[in-house]
């Protein structure tokens, strides 16, 4: 899919593990690797809007168009 | 699915298979009884004793093998598994199952005719229920396809996050 998840850079910015920020979002690890790893076939708003709130930043910071 | 759905889907299954149960009891004990029976004691059947009973058999199996099908959809119900990949093949199950029973009906109401033993009222119920299996097999079949498209919105769904 051209459109990529990547927080890793905000993420590492913010000094959270991917437990405490899974905790944050309120989605299971397992949910946050699907999404890192780019094998989840949609986001919802509600995760888009607490990933952002959880490190601070726009949904364009995480979201990447690459064709 | 709430306890009360799942309760009726464990009573509903548990009822099939009675009959399921019930349907081996037939093909085993009263379908050869019956058949010899009748061989006996209708001159017009003798040395049909085999015949009979394969042609009830046939009609008695693939009623099982429906009623079977029916009872694991339930079940897959029950367990929240409908929605899943190995259902369609249920399905698929359940409505050659039923042309199955349609084509038992077919070759009975045959056999009869070309004995030339068919009453009018046994011809009407067989037509009867020839017509309703094949009426059976073709909503199946257009249930079919609602149940791939529900189980590729849930296949879709899981990949949301």
């Amino acid at each position: 899919m051209p459109i990529v998840v990547d927080f890793e850079k905000q993420r590492a910015a913010k000094g959270l593990t991917v437990a405490e920020l899974a905790d944050k979002i309120g989605i299971t690890q397992a949910n946050l690797f699907v999404l890192k790893s780019n094998r989840g076939k949609a986001i919802r708003f509600t995760t888009l809007e607490a990933l952002c709130r959880a490190l601070d930043c726009q949904p364009g910071d995480i979201l990447q168009f690459k064709d | 699915m709430s306890t009360k759905t799942k309760t009726a889907a464990l009573f509903a299954a548990i009822a099939i298979w009675t009959l399921v149960v019930v349907g081996v009891a037939f093909l085993g004990l009263f379908i050869p009884i019956l058949s010899s029976e009748l061989s006996e004691t209708y001159a017009e059947y003798a040395g049909d004793s085999l015949t009979i009973q394969v042609l009830l058999s046939n009609v008695v199996a693939t009623g099982m093998v429906t009623l079977a099908s029916i009872a694991w959809l339930i079940l897959r119900l029950k367990n929240s598994k409908l929605l899943l990949e190995p259902s369609l093949r249920v399905v698929n199950v359940l409505m050659f199952s039923l042309f199955g029973v349609a084509a038992s009906f077919a070759a009975l109401l045959t056999w009869l005719g070309v004995k030339n033993t068919l009453p009018p009222s046994i011809l009407l119920f067989l037509l009867v229920a020839i017509l309703l299996a094949i009426a059976a097999a073709f909503v199946v079949a257009s249930l079919k396809s609602v149940l791939q498209e529900a189980t590729a919105a849930r296949q879709e769904l899981e990949g949301v996050i």
